[in-house]
C-alpha cells in the first residue's frame, strides 16, 4: 500500500456522507447504555490507559505512588474515558486482499478506507475501537481507545498494511477471541475467502460470548461477475494452485458458485444474528457505507 | 481397389495436425492472471472440464476430419472397377471413334488417331467383365464395319488394332444413330457413349437428337477431344484442273491449283510443286491470305500422246494428307479427219466443207487444236489410203465406188470413224440401196427430205442425253436448241439397224444424229447438212464444240465427254464404256496398284462399270479389254473430300446441346493417354460426397464450437 497521510483515508466525501450517521451497537453490551452517547463522567475513568511525567498543575490524586516506588520518579496516571462500545475492527490482510481488476482500489485498501472510516466515526461518538489485523496468524493488534489521537495510531497502521500470506480468518478470530474479556463490537473486513465452516465456527463463538458482530465481505468486481471470455492460467494469490481455464466456459458455474459461497454465508449470518455487507470495491465507499449504515440503523 | 486421381495432394493428410498444433498453441498462449477466488475457479473448471473436455475433443477430430476429407476429395478418389464384380452395375458402352482423314493430323509423339486408338483401349481395359463394347467409327460403316456390343474384350481389341484411319470425312450423324440404334438393343440399363473426336466442325452439321431415331437421353456421353492443345492449323490443295479439255501432244497447257489456308494467318511463299509420272516437273510459290483460297498456275507441254497421272502438292504440314491433289489426264496425238467434200465451190461461203474446214482447226491464237483435217473431193478420195485416218467425213457425197465404199466398211470395222453429213447429193434411195443395204453404213433407212421453211425445227434438248453433249451446260444446251433446221434428211426409225441409236432427236421426233457401231468401229449419221444450206447450226457458238465433241468422242470414248466435278473418296465412279463386245467384268487397279474384278451393268445398250471401292485418294485404271489404237485403259483421279481439311472447332457445349446430353461429360485425353482410372458416374463421384461431408462437418463444428 503507498504510503500516504493518515487524513488520506478520511476522505472528505466519505466523512462527509458519514457525518450525520452513527454506529450504533445493536445489542446490549456489559455495563452500558445502548445508543450513541457522550460520557456524561469527563475524566471520570476506571480504565487506565498509561502514565506520563508529573507537570505542575497536575491533580496529586493521580500520581501513580506504585510507579514513584519503582521508579523515585513522579508519574500520573491517564485515564480512558469510559465508553459504552468497544469496537474491534478485524481486517484482512492476507494475499487475496491485495487484489484488484481494472487497477483501481484493492481490497485491502477498499477495507482499510472502511476500518478508518468506521474508527472516526465511533471515536467521534465516544466509543472505543481498536484495529486487529490479520492473515494466517494475527499480524498487528492495536487495543481499543476511544480518544481522537487513536485514530491516527489507527491510520498509521492502516497506511503501513501490505496484504501477506494466507488467509485463516477462524484462527484470527478464535485468537481475539481468547485476549477479549469485555463484550464488544465485532467488524471484520475481509473476502471471506476461506473454509466458510471454520469462518462460521468462530463467528458463533463470538456471538456465543455475546459479541456483536458485523461481517464486511469485500470482493472485487472481477471476483462477482467473472468478466474474463478467453483461456486464462488462473494463479492463486496465496498459493502455487494455478487453473487453465477456458473462462468463457467456466463463467455460469462459477458465478453459480460465487453467489451460493456469498449466500451461504448471508444465510448463516442471519441466522446467528450477524450483520452482513457485502462491498463491491466498483461501488464508492461512501454510497456503500452510508448505505449500509443507514439500513443498519433503520 | 481405392486409386487416386491426384495422389499428389494425399501428402495433404499431414495438414490434420494443423488443428491439434493450433489447439496446442492456443492452450499455451492461456494469459496469466493473479486471481483470489482461484478455489472456485478451480471447482467451476473441474465441474465443466468433464463436458468442455468432451467437446474439446470433439472439435477437434471434427476439424481434423474435416481437413482429411478436403484433402482426400482434392485427390479426387475412385473405386476401380476391379475391386470386384458387383462394384457398379453392368453396363454397355459404344466407343464411336473418329476416323475421319482429320486425325491423321501429326502431333509430336503420334497421330492424333493413333492416340484415339489408345484411349479406346483404355475404355476397353477399364471396363468390367460383365460389361459389353461396341466399335463404330466416324465413317458410318463406308469402309469400316462396326463392332456391335459384345464381351470378347480380345476381339475388341484387335479390332481397334486394326484400325486404321480412313482418307473420308466424318459422318456423326450416320455413326451416332447407329451407336444409339446398337445401344437400344442391349438389355442393361447402364449405357455409355464415348466419342472420341478432334472436334473438328465438318460431319457435326446435321447432327441433333432429333434426327438420330433410337436417340435415348439416359445414355451417358462421354467425349474425348483429340485436339486438346487447340493446334488446327491446316493448308490443303483444293483443286487442280487444266484449262484445256482436250490436251494434245506439244502443246503448252495450263494446269491450275487450288491451295486454301485455314490457318488465322497469311502464308507467304508457299511452295507448291507439280508432278507427272513421278516426275516433279515445275514449281511455285504461292501467297494465300489468312482464310482465302489462291490460285496458282503452272505451265507444261507433254511430249507423247497417252494417259498421265500426276499430283501437285505444297510443303507439308501437320495435316499432310490434304497437301497432295490427283489428276489424270489424256494427252491425244493430232486426229487426223479426212473430209470428202461432195459440193466443192469455189465461193467460199458456198463451199459444202467451209464451215467444216474452219471448226476442226479454228487456228485460234494461244490455241492449237489437235483436229488436223483434210479436205478432198470425191474424186481424190477414191485413190486415199484410209489406214492413217482417224476420222472419215462425208459431205452432202452423192456416191462412191463400191471398192471405195466396201473399204470404207473394212476400215470402220477395225476401229474407224465415218460421219455423213446430209445434203441436196444425198439420195435417200442411192444411199439406202448402197450405203445401208450393201454396206451396212447407215443406222437406218432414209426417207424423204423434209422442209420446214415454215416452221423451223430445232433440235429437241430432252433427247440429247448423250455423253457427246455433256459438256453443254443447261445454258449451253439451251444454244443447241437455237440452232434451226429448215431441211432434214427424215430417217426411218422402224428400220433402225443393230447396233444402232438416236443420240439426238429433232423437235419433230425425227433422228438428228444416228450413230451405228460395226465391229470396232462406228458410223454417225446426221440428218442435216454441215454447212448452211439446211440450217443456221454452222453460225452458231454450239457448232465448233459439237463437232470437236463428235470427233474425240469417236477417237477417245465416252470417259473424256464428261466434264464432272473431283472424284471424292467414296464416291462411286461410273462409267458408260464404249465397248462392241462387253465382257461381263472389267479390271480397276485401284490407287495402290490393287487389281479388283467388277462386274459390268448394263444402262439401256451400254455397258455400264459402276465402281464403289474408291477407299484411297490418288490415280485409278480402267483397264479396257479391246485395246485398240483409240481405245485404250483410261485413268481416273480420287480425292479426298476439302470439307474435311477445315478443322476450325465445334465447341463441346454445341455438342451438348445438339444431343440434349444433360450428362455429357468431357473426359481429358492427356489423363486417359496416361491410362489413368477413367472417371464416370457409374464409378461414384466420391469427390462430390467428401466436399459435402467437409460442409457437414463445418456446420457441425459451428454449431458445437458456439454451443453454451
Amino acid at each position: 500500500m503507498a504510503t500516504r497521510p493518515y487524513q488520506s483515508f478520511l476522505d472528505p466525501a466519505v466523512i462527509a456522507k458519514l457525518s450525520h450517521i452513527s454506529l450504533k451497537a445493536r445489542y446490549i453490551v456489559e455495563g452500558t447504555i445502548a445508543g450513541l452517547h457522550k460520557s456524561p463522567y469527563h475524566g471520570f475513568s476506571v480504565e487506565f490507559s498509561e502514565h506520563r511525567e508529573y507537570v505542575e498543575g497536575d491533580e496529586i490524586k493521580h500520581i501513580d505512588w506504585k510507579l514513584y516506588g519503582k521508579s523515585d520518579k513522579y508519574y500520573v496516571k491517564q485515564f480512558e474515558e469510559e465508553s459504552n462500545l468497544r469496537g474491534y475492527l478485524l481486517l484482512d490482510s492476507s494475499h487475496s486482499m491485495g487484489y484488484s481488476s481494472e487497477g483501481k482500489m484493492t481490497k485491502l485498501e477498499y477495507g482499510s478506507y472502511i476500518a478508518a472510516s468506521l474508527a472516526y466515526l465511533m471515536v467521534k461518538q465516544g466509543d472505543a475501537v481498536g484495529l486487529l489485523t490479520f492473515d494466517e496468524d494475527i499480524a498487528d493488534f492495536v487495543p481499543p481507545r476511544s480518544k481522537l489521537s487513536h485514530i491516527k495510531v489507527i491510520h498509521d497502521k492502516l497506511e503501513n498494511l501490505k496484504p501477506s500470506r494466507k488467509t485463516n480468518i477462524s484462527k484470527a478470530l478464535n485468537d481475539l477471541a481468547k485476549n477479549i474479556k469485555r463484550r464488544g463490537l465485532i467488524i471484520v473486513i475481509s473476502d471471506l475467502l476461506d473454509d466458510p465452516k471454520r469462518v462460521f465456527g468462530s463467528l458463533k463463538h463470538f456471538r456465543y460470548r455475546k459479541h456483536e458482530v458485523v461481517v464486511f465481505q469485500i470482493l472485487d468486481k472481477a471476483e462477482l461477475e467473472f468478466p474474463f471470455s478467453d483461456f486464462i492460467l488462473f494463479e492463486d494469490m496465496e498459493s502455487d494452485l494455478k487453473v487453465m481455464a477456458d473462462s468463457k466456459a467456466i463463467r455460469e458455474e462459477y458465478l453459480s458458485r460465487i453467489r451460493a459461497f456469498i449466500e451461504e454465508f448471508r444465510d448463516n449470518c442471519r441466522k446467528n444474528r450477524i450483520d452482513y455487507a457485502l462491498f463491491d470495491t466498483s461501488v464508492p465507499l461512501d454510497v456503500a457505507l452510508a448505505t449500509y449504515l443507514l439500513r443498519r440503523n433503520s | 481397389m481405392l486409386s487416386f486421381l491426384n495422389p499428389v495432394y494425399l501428402a495433404g493428410l499431414a495438414l490434420t495436425a494443423i488443428p491439434v498444433i493450433i489447439h496446442l498453441i492456443h492452450r499455451r498462449k492461456a494469459r496469466p492472471l493473479k486471481f483470489p477466488a482461484v478455489e472456485f475457479v478451480l471447482l467451476s473448471n473441474r465441474e465443466v472440464a468433464r463436458r468442455l473436455k468432451l467437446r474439446e475433443i470433439l472439435l477437434l477430430i471434427l476439424r481434423m476430419l474435416m481437413v482429411a476429407l478436403l484433402v482426400l476429395a482434392f485427390s479426387r478418389p475412385l473405386l476401380n472397377a476391379s475391386i470386384g464384380q458387383d462394384i457398379r452395375r453392368p453396363s454397355s458402352t459404344m466407343i464411336l471413334l473418329d476416323n475421319s482423314y482429320s486425325t491423321r493430323y501429326q502431333e509430336p509423339e503420334s497421330t492424333r488417331f493413333e492416340q484415339a486408338k489408345e484411349i479406346a483401349r483404355q475404355i476397353v481395359k477399364q471396363s468390367q467383365a460383365q460389361d459389353s463394347l461396341g466399335l463404330i467409327f466416324s465413317d458410318n460403316e463406308q469402309i469400316t464395319t462396326s463392332t456391335p456390343l459384345i464381351f470378347d474384350r480380345e476381339k475388341l481389341l484387335s479390332e481397334i488394332d486394326k484400325a486404321e484411319p480412313s482418307y473420308l470425312p466424318a459422318d456423326f450423324l450416320g455413326a451416332l444413330d447407329r451407336a444409339y440404334t446398337l445401344l437400344k438393343n442391349s438389355d442393361f440399363l447402364e449405357k455409355n457413349l464415348y466419342i472420341i473426336t478432334d472436334l473438328a466442325r465438318n460431319g457435326w452439321g446435321s447432327v441433333s437428337a432429333a434426327n438420330i431415331k433410337f436417340f435415348n437421353p439416359q445414355v451417358k456421353v462421354y467425349l474425348v477431344n483429340l485436339a486438346e492443345n487447340e493446334e488446327r492449323n491446316n493448308l490443303a490443295v483444293t483443286d487442280v484442273h487444266f484449262d484445256q479439255s482436250v490436251i494434245g501432244v506439244s502443246r503448252p497447257v495450263s494446269v491450275k491449283i487450288k491451295v486454301k489456308n485455314f490457318t488465322s494467318e497469311p502464308v507467304k511463299n508457299l511452295t507448291s510443286r507439280l508432278y507427272i509420272d513421278g516426275k516433279k516437273v515445275a514449281q511455285k510459290f504461292m501467297n494465300i491470305k489468312a482464310g482465302d483460297e489462291a490460285e496458282g498456275e503452272f505451265r507444261y507441254q507433254f511430249s507423247r500422246p497417252g494417259w498421265y497421272k500426276g499430283f501437285a502438292e505444297i510443303s507439308q504440314d501437320n495435316l499432310s494428307v490434304d497437301d497432295k491433289f490427283y489428276f489424270s489426264v489424256r494427252v491425244r496425238e493430232k486426229i487426223k479427219v479426212l473430209v470428202v467434200n461432195g459440193d466443192p465451190n469455189s465461193i467460199f461461203y458456198k463451199d459444202e466443207a467451209f464451215y467444216l474446214r474452219y471448226a476442226l482447226n479454228p487456228k485460234v491464237a494461244f490455241e492449237q487444236f489437235i483436229i488436223s483435217p483434210i479436205i478432198v473431193t470425191p474424186t481424190e478420195f477414191e485413190g486415199y489410203e484410209l489406214k492413217d485416218i482417224d476420222t472419215l467425213i462425208f459431205c452432202n457425197v452423192s456416191s462412191l465406188s463400191e471398192a471405195k465404199l466396201q473399204e470404207t466398211l473394212n476400215y470402220i470395222r477395225q476401229g474407224g470413224h465415218l460421219i455423213i453429213f446430209s445434203g441436196d447429193k444425198v439420195k435417200p434411195d442411192v444411199y439406202n440401196r448402197v450405203f445401208l443395204l450393201k454396206f451396212n453404213l447407215l443406222p437406218f433407212k432414209l426417207k424423204e427430205v423434209v422442209d420446214t421453211a415454215a416452221n423451223s425445227v430445232k433440235m429437241n434438248t430432252t433427247t440429247l442425253h448423250h455423253a457427246i453433249f455433256s459438256i453443254f451446260g443447261d445454258e449451253k444446251r439451251g444454244s443447241l436448241s437455237s440452232a434451226e433446221f429448215r431441211k432434214y434428211l427424215k430417217g426411218d426409225l422402224e428400220s433402225l439397224q443393230p447396233h444402232s441409236q438416236v443420240m439426238a432427236s429433232l423437235t419433230t421426233g425425227d433422228p438428228f444424229i444416228a450413230e451405228r457401231k460395226l465391229e470396232k468401229g462406228s458410223v454417225l449419221f446426221f440428218a442435216s447438212t454441215v454447212d448452211r444450206d439446211w440450217n443456221n447450226l454452222p453460225s452458231k457458238p454450239v457448232f465448233l464444240p459439237l463437232l470437236h465433241q463428235i470427233i474425240y468422242y469417236l477417237n477417245t470414248g465416252l470417259d473424256e465427254m464428261k466434264r464432272e466435278e473431283p472424284l471424292k473418296v467414296g464416291q462411286v465412279k461410273e462409267v458408260k464404256l464404249d465397248l462392241a463386245n462387253p465382257p461381263a467384268q472389267i479390271t480397276v487397279e485401284d490407287a495402290q496398284g490393287k487389281a479388283q474384278a467388277v462386274d459390268l451393268q448394263m444402262d439401256g445398250n451400254q455397258p455400264l462399270l459402276v465402281y464403289k471401292s474408291t477407299y484411297h485418294p490418288g490415280v485409278y485404271r480402267v483397264v479396257l479389254p479391246d485395246q485398240t489404237r483409240k481405245k485404250e485403259s483410261f485413268l481416273f483421279s480420287v480425292n479426298l473430300d476439302p470439307s474435311e481439311s477445315d478443322l476450325s472447332p465445334i465447341s463441346e457445349e454445341e455438342i451438348s446441346k445438339r444431343l440434349n446430353a444433360t450428362q455429357l461429360k468431357i473426359l481429358p485425353k492427356s489423363s486417359l493417354l496416361k491410362g489413368e482410372p477413367i472417371e464416370d458416374n457409374s464409378q461414384g463421384q466420391l469427390w462430390q460426397i467428401l466436399l459435402s461431408g467437409v460442409l457437414g462437418l463445418m456446420l457441425l463444428e459451428t454449431f458445437l464450437a458456439h454451443k453454451d
